[in-house]
């Protein structure tokens, strides 16, 4: 049976500005991470912000604000799985695979937002180092507001 | 007159649309309001979107694969499965990967806009 993590990160948006990445950190990852459920909100002021954010894929992480070692939801199962987190903001953007959103989520400021997969649904990102998908901004009507990001997935 | 409940340039999202959903979508909007879609998932590169029936977005149907497709012409034009897609990936590693007859350009800030 596979393993569940948590992810979690907030980091201030823009144009093109990830908030959250989750990919395979080990050299010769066993199994390939599949992403089940996604949260997303805003923690920032209030306000009428127009915000449209992409989760894609991405084959080389950046350089990361800070990171977040993700937590185990059973804490049974190992601390350390196959993936780790990369929090914005970035001083180096991942590079994503062009023209290949996995979701788009166009979304007021104000609104939060949840995705879950059915079963058989998920996201499935390959078992390669540094591979994996990030959350990011495409745009906002106006100003940076701050964003929380969190994901769960198994593996 | 009372306007037809549903304009054809408004379509609604219905909270169940799809017989078999791949995912589910549930926002709140700032008025407390809870929307809640289904999503389904294309067989060639696994996006998720949100069912509208009458939004006028075309989408397909891959009948090797027997399930959706999201209508971006490269999964339209080629039955590549997600799953030999990933196993590319994973071939490749950290190289640039063809997805779905598509070109794959590894760079920049440049690629992320559509």
């Amino acid at each position: 049976m596979s393993d569940r993590y948590s992810g979690h990160g907030s980091a201030a948006t823009g144009t093109n500005k990830t908030i959250l990445t989750a990919f395979c950190a080990s050299a010769t990852p066993k199994v390939r991470p599949r992403l089940y459920e996604l949260l997303l909100g805003s923690v920032a002021t209030p306000a009428d912000v127009a915000a449209l954010f992409y989760l894609s894929r991405f084959t080389a992480v950046g350089t990361e604000g800070s990171g977040f070692t993700p937590i185990p939801l059973d804490p049974g199962a190992p601390a350390a799985g196959e993936c780790d987190c990369g929090v914005g903001v970035f001083s180096v953007e991942p590079t994503y695979t062009a023209s290949k959103e996995l979701l788009a989520i166009p979304m007021n400021q104000r609104a939060t937002f949840r995705w879950i997969a059915a079963p058989g649904g998920e996201l499935v990102l390959p078992a390669t180092q540094n591979n994996g998908v990030g959350l990011k901004s495409s745009s906002m009507s106006s100003g940076t507001p701050a964003f929380d990001v969190t994901m769960h997935w198994m593996e | 007159m009372a306007p037809p409940p549903h304009a054809p340039h408004a379509p609604h999202t219905p909270t169940h649309s799809a017989r078999r959903p791949a995912g589910h979508v549930i926002m709140v909007d700032p008025g407390g309001v809870e929307l809640m879609a289904d999503t389904l998932q294309c067989v060639h590169c696994g996006a998720h979107w949100i069912v509208k029936p009458g939004s006028g977005r075309k989408r397909g149907f891959c009948l090797k694969c027997m399930g959706p497709t999201c209508g971006s012409p490269r999964c339209e034009h080629s039955c590549n499965p997600v799953e030999a897609q990933i196993e590319a990936m994973e071939a490749a590693g950290d190289a640039a990967v063809q997805l779905a007859g598509g070109l794959y350009v590894p760079a920049a800030a440049s690629l992320t806009t559509r």
